[in-house]
């Protein structure tokens, strides 16, 4: 080879000057003395190559003999032209990358991507495969890429660069490209405590690499055994408040075993839930999960009654947790407008408490409303809820509030401690907390409402519940048996004082027809009382409308709660004269002393010795057209005439026309007067025939009663 | 008739050189083989009372293999040795070339690190001896060799990257030779050469090849008491011998065999001509008497 060489470079002068003995002479001494240091090497085609080559292609050096060679036999991955290829062996690479040129000992040390490997679950497309078909070196490297100083590019000497991924992806795309994995090219946090020579994206983002050294001790970095603890940390520090409580179910669940999930002994609390790769649904879930459930689904899968956090089975019950659209962001819950209403819309299942104030202190410690993975206490602004709800807030100054006395002795004698919202309401119970009772409202208004708690008592003589009625505004009351019945909540909100949040704040005020929890503003018109009553509404304007401030036309007579009778829930009178409770209720006012003292009724005693029948028990109409009494109230067949049976104090006029007075203090007639019939059609007549008028004057009119 | 003399004159240098080239086995018997968990190490050196050292960076740890054949393990105290390549017993201490970070170290058998030495010129130090009250140390970086005063001040130093003889190629181990040459295997000019202290006279000790008498990859180089320069290949695993002035010495051998030991690093030769080999890729050392 070198004589060629010889021949090509000297072949002028030698023609020239030489003989062929001198040729031969010259030739012999280039070889001997000059040869050595001169020859270059070739490779197997015949081409000079550089210096550089023979660095690593070692087989090339010019004239080897066979017999003397010092290269080792080894079974090389690949052949090349039908000869081991020495280059792409761990051997060969190891004589430079020893530390004596570069230093890629931790590359040797590694237990990832040691070779030959096996391709298992890769999915290997385009990069060479050893003659076995296994990944070796050259399957990613190559010392021939291009440009191998280029930052993140093709070093160190890779076939497909490394940044975004592409050369993990080659291989692995099945793990990195669905929800089912841990996503990459995602930005993390600034402040993530990844190690300082961790590998980023261009744009600082996350790679494969940022948690899978290619070449290492540890397939994952900071990952000893299964506990991904510190290396998951790095990133989601927040989510390791999860540590001790019920999500951490290696503390929770530590005892126990299970066919789903991990390992429950370990210390990784992130691998209950979670696994990094091939995960069974989305967010990496490392359980099956009921895809037709949606995203609640994940919560679901536990808490259910055969699943891990079956102690809190949820019951679909309480809260609605599905297709509720919000119209509305939520800032406070980190809700978007058109957000779809779920489990973690109220619930951070890394959080157990959202201020961190309330730690976690031992396992299975029972929640309550300001932990319980709440992203917002449910405290005595009932922050969570109102969120939402926010036109319930005016409550939180009123005597519903859960700060006042009446709450706080309910909870000292139930050792409980409860939410403004969950006092009453249980968000994964029923709609109201624990109640199974048909009528829920009147239940739950009693706990506190029953005469032996602070708050105000009814349970005697109150507006009649459990009844069917009839609302012109609709208003609520409880169902049964596919009927609206009267409940406490048909009167009242307990969430709003008053009309405003403004007149909702009270100091245990007791409270009139412009407050007092109603439903509808009862003052200055009996708004509330005339949804269901509307034919009273004829007393208004009349002398029998004695609106003042607070008191609408109704409560003058009429106390919906602690009345002083069951019937008409009529308001106390004190002592007043009158042998029943009408006329002692009339002559409440109708008497000296009373608002109606200009209309004294000074006789009017009809002797109650002698039953008598009701116009419907004589046929001869409805029992309403002269309403007759017994001690209790009303008699439908037989009883006494009272003030009522000729008077109705809701009208001034039988006639429609007639019932609103012309003026105040309008003079009555017997068309007015607040007559409930023509005195022709009365009762009376019935029974005393013509001499009904002698009769009614005799004990009327104490005039004509001196006459006769 | 002239002609005819100086042919027969040239066919019998030929023939001398031919010769010299036959690879010549020198036995090595074989002592012992020392696995202590090695975590690829990369040199080794010994003291005056027949105590080795074993540089096992990569495990961040000296390993002292006292006369005996007891193993300490020394642990660095205060910083760490991770991914050093060369140490050297030097003037009564061990110092590592503390390669990543630029730095010499001096460690005491405590493994306390009793003096650092940031080097300049990001200098990436692969070995280090002495030479008096000098240091010098190789540079995996700028390709040179660089010789330490006795305040660790450069003095001065010599090379550049290149192929021609005075300049290296990634020059790797040291050793003294006679007359205080400096040995140094330049690593990818595949050869050997020997410099007086001052970095001058180079001489060709072993030349590029992967026959016998060559060498591809030149490691760990260590004299023998007859002042044979013994070469670690890195690729073939040969150990071969040589004369300072160059000439072939032989190719050590075991039971009819040449040595063909696993990625050799440094090697160092006691007082009772064993040769030690750091088998790098192997993770072990192997101990040789030559016969």
């Amino acid at each position: 080879m070198g004589s060629r060489i010889f021949r090509k470079q000297n072949q002028r002068l030698a023609d020239q000057i030489m003989t062929p003995l001198k040729r031969l002479l010259f030739a012999l001494l280039f070889l001997c003395f000059v040869g050595p240091f001169a020859f270059a090497q070739h490779n197997p085609d015949g081409r000079k190559v550089s210096l550089e080559c023979v660095v690593c292609h070692v087989s090339w050096h010019d004239n080897t003999n066979p017999e003397k060679s010092l290269l080792p036999k080894i079974d090389a991955p690949i052949q090349i032209q039908g000869m081991p290829a020495r280059i792409p062996t761990a051997a060969m690479c190891y004589t430079c990358h020893d530390g004596t040129v570069m230093d890629s000992r931790q590359v040797f040390s590694s237990k990832n991507h040691q070779m030959p490997m096996e391709v298992k679950h890769a999915n290997i497309k385009t990069l060479p495969l050893d003659k076995n078909g296994k990944i070796y070196c050259g399957t990613c490297h190559t010392p021939h890429s291009l440009k191998p100083e280029r930052i993140g590019g093709l070093a160190p000497f890779l076939r497909v660069e490394k940044m975004n991924s592409a050369l993990c992806l080659e291989c692995h795309s099945n793990q990195a490209k669905s929800h089912k994995n841990h996503p990459i090219k995602v930005k993390v946090p600034a402040n993530n405590t990844m190690p300082a020579n961790s590998f980023w994206g261009k744009d600082g983002s996350m790679e494969c690499m940022t948690c899978h050294p290619i070449h290492g001790t540890k397939s994952v970095l900071g990952v000893a055994g299964n506990d991904r603890s510190e290396l998951c940390s790095s990133c989601h520090k927040a989510y390791f408040n999860i540590r001790l409580t019920d999500h951490d179910l290696t503390s929770s669940l530590k005892n126990k075993s299970s066919d789903i999930g991990p390992d429950f002994g370990g210390h990784d609390p992130c691998a209950a839930c979670h696994v990094s790769h091939d995960g069974k649904a989305k967010h990496m879930w490392s359980m099956d999960v009921d895809e037709n459930a949606g995203e609640n689904g994940y919560c679901i899968g536990c808490h259910s009654n055969s699943g891990l956090g079956q102690e809190k089975a949820y019951a679909h019950a309480g809260h609605p947790v599905s297709k509720i659209k919000l119209k509305k962001a939520i800032p406070a819950l980190g809700i978007k407008a058109g957000d779809e209403l779920l489990c973690k819309s109220c619930h951070d299942p890394h959080n157990w408490e959202f201020s961190k104030k309330h730690a976690v202190k031992m396992a299975n410690e029972e929640g309550t409303e300001y932990t319980s993975f709440l992203r917002l206490p449910d405290d005595a602004q009932g922050q969570l809820c109102v969120s939402c709800h926010a036109d319930q807030s005016s409550m939180f100054n009123s005597d519903h509030s859960v700060a006042r006395e009446g709450f706080q002795q309910y909870f000292r004698e139930s050792n409980t401690i409860h939410g403004q919202c969950t006092v009453c309401h249980g968000a994964h119970t029923d709609e109201l907390k624990g109640l199974t009772h048909e009528d829920p409202y009147t239940v739950l208004c009693l706990r506190c409402h029953d005469g032996q708690h602070f708050a105000t008592s009814v349970v005697h003589n109150n507006h009649p519940i459990g009844v069917p009625f009839s609302s012109k505004s609709n208003l609520r009351g409880y169902k049964k048996d596919g009927q609206t019945l009267l409940s406490c909540n048909t009167c009242h909100n307990p969430h709003k004082w008053g009309k405003t949040v403004e007149s909702s704040k009270t100091a245990d005020l007791n409270g009139d027809d412009r407050n007092s929890f109603l439903t509808l503003s009862n003052w200055p018109e009996p708004n509330l009382c005339l949804d269901c009553h509307p034919e009273q509404a004829t007393l208004l304007n009349t002398d029998h409308d004695l609106t003042e401030t607070g008191k609408s036309a109704c409560s003058l007579c009429h106390a919906p709660h602690n009345a002083e009778t069951k019937y008409g829930i009529f308001a106390k009178w004190g002592d007043t004269p009158g042998a029943s409770f009408n006329e002692k209720h009339c002559f409440s006012c109708h008497s000296e002393q009373g608002l109606a003292s200009e209309k004294v009724v000074e006789a009017y005693a009809h002797p109650r010795e002698f039953g008598i029948l009701s116009p419907a028990a004589r046929g001869t109409g409805d029992w309403l057209d002269f309403p007759v009494f017994k001690e209790d109230g009303p008699s439908k067949t037989v009883g006494y005439v009272d003030c009522f049976t000729c008077h109705n104090p809701h009208a001034w006029s039988y006639k429609p026309e007639l019932r609103k007075s012309e003026s105040a203090n309008e003079e009555g007639n017997d068309l007015t007067s607040f007559l409930r019939n023509p005195s022709q059609l009365t009762l009376c007549t019935d029974c005393h025939g013509e001499s009904t008028l002698w009769k009614y004057n005799y004990y009327h009119d104490p005039v004509k009663r001196k006459r006769y | 008739m002239r002609a005819k003399y100086l042919l027969l004159l040239i066919l019998t240098t030929c023939f001398c050189m031919v010769q010299g080239l036959i690879a010549q086995d020198i036995n090595f018997a074989a002592v012992r083989v020392i696995e202590a968990d090695f975590n690829f190490p990369t040199d080794i050196c010994g003291n005056d009372g027949g105590d080795v050292f074993v540089l096992d960076a990569m495990n961040d740890r000296v390993v002292q293999i006292k006369a005996g054949g007891e193993l300490v393990i020394i642990k660095p105290q205060q910083e760490s040795i991770y991914k050093a390549v060369g140490i050297a017993w030097i003037n009564g201490a061990l110092w590592i070339a503390d390669t990543p970070r630029s730095r010499l170290l001096r460690m005491e058998m405590s493994g306390r690190i009793s003096q650092v030495i940031k080097l300049n010129h990001q200098t990436e130090p692969v070995d280090v001896i002495g030479d008096g009250e000098n240091l010098v140390i190789t540079d995996r970086r700028n390709h040179t060799v660089t010789v330490l005063d006795k305040d660790f001040v450069e003095k001065y130093y010599w090379g550049k990257r290149g192929e021609k003889v005075g300049e290296f190629i990634n020059p790797g181990f040291l050793a003294s030779g006679p007359e205080n040459r400096i040995i140094i295997g330049d690593i990818l000019n595949r050869r050997v050469v020997s410099f007086s202290p001052s970095g001058r006279y180079p001489q060709i000790i072993a030349k590029p090849g992967v026959e016998k008498g060559q060498i591809f990859r030149p490691k760990g180089v260590a004299l023998d008491s007859k002042n044979r320069v013994w070469v670690a290949d890195g690729y073939t695993g040969a150990i071969q011998a040589f004369s300072i002035s160059g000439n072939y010495e032989g190719i050590a051998s075991n039971a009819g065999k040449s040595l063909a030991l696993s990625a050799p690093m440094g090697i160092y030769i006691d007082k009772q001509d064993r040769l030690w080999v750091v088998e790098s890729f192997a993770s072990k050392i192997s101990v040789w008497r030559i016969k």
